[in-house]
């Protein structure tokens, strides 16, 4: 009978030593044997949450919103669902997929129209509609999750100041065209140098193309002159369109950094 | 008492083998889902995790398994491996050591991949692969580039009973294109003639007519300002002689550069023409 116990003790102390391997990669798959093996919906789900939450874990954004697209809502109650929305909304602005993201809020929204919603759905929806550059809808879901914290007042002050000086996003469709005045497009974008430079060497080169037909040098002024302004001008006109994406970049990056810094305060 | 203890342990041993060949189906049955669902990572993982506590039969199909896993994630150096550690007496040997040659092959090892096929054409479990065989040798003589073989096993190919003639044309096709004979010198010479020229020689036409016009532009410009000054010791004749005189020279090395980067395009067209040539029928098969 002891030598019985000794032996079973051993065996345990076996499998307690291969349950204890905490990769990550071997417990998605042992949830992946539950979905699997799974003899409800419901079973299905919770297994799939549980992976889910793994690949989060692993910073695998992507593979936790594939995840998350094999839950089954209909087998969800009220509460399951809300927080399959929420996860969906989190994984999806980790993601980076911020269009998904607010599509999860919504849809939750239409689909637990009375049930109220938590604080950090309000969190993800504000940084989420901040990186869309939609103001408007961020401001509404950030001053939600101020009125929600215990600082709740002078969260809100300092939320409704951030919002006075959102960043004006500009076109880069409208700095290709104002191009057609050699650095103004660049002006537009904010880049003052790069405007000089475009316009100096514009200027620089219609004014050799000129000088050179002048002095009677016709194939230089052409070919060195004419060739070398169009050139410039066309490759003025795409900088300008580069410079305004990446200044709307940076300044949506700037007041979004600030928006998460107040907000995760 | 010797009489019971006996008892137990054969019970014990039966057991034992009954559970892992139990292990040995489930693990298999799961890979195959997890493949089936495109579940790369988990594959990987699950194959990582297989001990070898299987019976020498499970232990042949777990390692095809992990071969399979491999080969779906491209690690092909070591699905080649796994796979050619597949026992011959297992079902999974004719696959194994057809997907092993042609992973061989996408590592470069030619002569691998074709001791891995006369490998397993020495066994009797190739014989209803005969013409499996045969046909991704006709692969490897095309990717060497040695036609006279390519038509020895091609000959042992019946196009019209077989399931991938669609594939056989295709390697016919690419049999019956063979690269231009061009040489780099002759390519180098013509551009030194006529600028551009060594690039439409090479097939580039686009660029010899733009290294033409641009040599061109550029001896119209210091001819003309050589003419105007009366002298070539001025500052545009100088400049523009310059310019001039580095397209020239540049164009000259790009022609012999050209015909060059002909060949290794050529090459590198043929080999991805083949090896999905030779993958496309294969999973057609045996997936």
């Amino acid at each position: 009978m002891r030598l019985l116990c000794t032996v079973f003790i051993f065996l345990c102390a076996t499998f307690s030593t291969n349950a204890q391997v905490t990769s990550w990669d071997l417990e998605a798959l042992e949830l992946e044997r539950r979905i699997y093996a799974a003899d409800s919906p419901a079973a299905h789900n919770e297994a799939v949450l549980a992976k889910a939450e793994v690949r989060k874990q692993q910073g695998l954004y992507r593979e936790a919103l594939g995840e998350l697209s094999r839950v089954r809502p209909y087998a969800l109650d009220e509460k399951g669902l809300a927080a399959y929305y929420y996860e969906r909304a989190l994984v999806g602005y980790l993601a980076g997929d911020f269009d998904l993201s607010l599509g999860a809020i919504d849809e939750r929204r239409i689909y637990l129209p009375g049930r109220a919603e938590e604080p950090m759905l309000l969190l993800v929806e504000a940084l989420a509609a901040g990186e869309k550059g939609d103001w408007e809808r961020s401001q509404k879901a950030a001053i939600r999750y101020a009125s929600t914290c215990p600082n709740s007042e002078e969260l809100t002050h300092s939320l409704t100041e951030l919002y006075k000086d959102t960043p004006r996003l500009r076109n880069p469709e409208v700095a290709y065209w104002l191009s057609l005045v050699p650095g103004l497009g660049q002006l537009y974008a904010g880049e003052v140098w790069s405007g000089l430079v475009s316009l100096v060497a514009n200027g620089a080169l219609a004014a050799f193309g000129v000088s050179e037909m002048m002095a009677g040098q016709w194939l230089s002024g052409w070919i060195v002159g004419c060739g070398g302004l169009s050139t410039t001008f066309f490759v003025g006109q795409e900088r300008a369109r580069t410079l305004t994406e990446r200044h709307n970049t940076r300044a949506l990056r700037t007041h979004n950094d600030l928006l998460r810094q107040q907000l995760l305060q | 008492m010797r009489r019971m203890f006996v008892i137990l342990t054969l019970l014990i041993a039966t057991l034992t083998e009954a559970t892992a060949q139990r292990h040995a189906m489930e693990d298999f049955r799961f890979g195959s889902y997890l493949l089936g669902g495109g579940m790369m990572r988990d594959a990987l993982t699950l194959t990582h995790s297989l001990g070898d506590d299987y019976t020498p039969e499970a232990l042949d199909t777990m390692r095809y398994l992990k071969g399979w896993t491999l080969y779906h994630n491209q690690r092909f150096a070591e699905a080649a491996t796994t796979l050619s550690e597949v026992g011959s007496a297992s079902p999974f040997y004719p696959k194994s050591s057809l997907f092993g040659a042609v992973c061989l092959l996408e590592e470069g090892d030619i002569v691998g991949a074709k001791s891995r096929l006369d490998l397993f054409a020495a066994t009797a479990a190739s014989e209803p692969y005969r013409e499996f065989v045969a046909f991704e040798r006709e692969g490897i003589a095309l990717l060497e580039g040695n036609l006279e073989e390519y038509h020895h096993w091609r000959e042992q190919i019946d196009i019209e009973s077989f399931s991938f003639a669609e594939e056989q044309l295709r390697l016919d096709e690419i049999a019956a294109h063979r690269p231009r004979n061009l040489k780099p010198w002759v390519a180098g010479v013509a551009s030194a003639v006529v600028p551009g020229l060594g690039q439409i020689y090479a097939g580039n036409v686009g660029e010899g007519v733009a290294s033409f016009l641009a040599v061109g532009a550029f001896a119209a410009l210091t001819a003309t300002s050589w003419e105007k000054a009366d002298t070539p010791l001025n500052w545009r004749t100088i400049t523009y002689g310059t310019i001039g005189s580095l397209l020239y020279i540049g164009n000259i090395f790009g022609s012999v550069a050209s015909v060059k980067i002909y060949y290794q395009n050529f090459q590198e067209i043929n080999r991805e023409a083949v090896m999905y040539s030779i993958h496309i029928p294969l999973r057609n098969i045996f997936d």
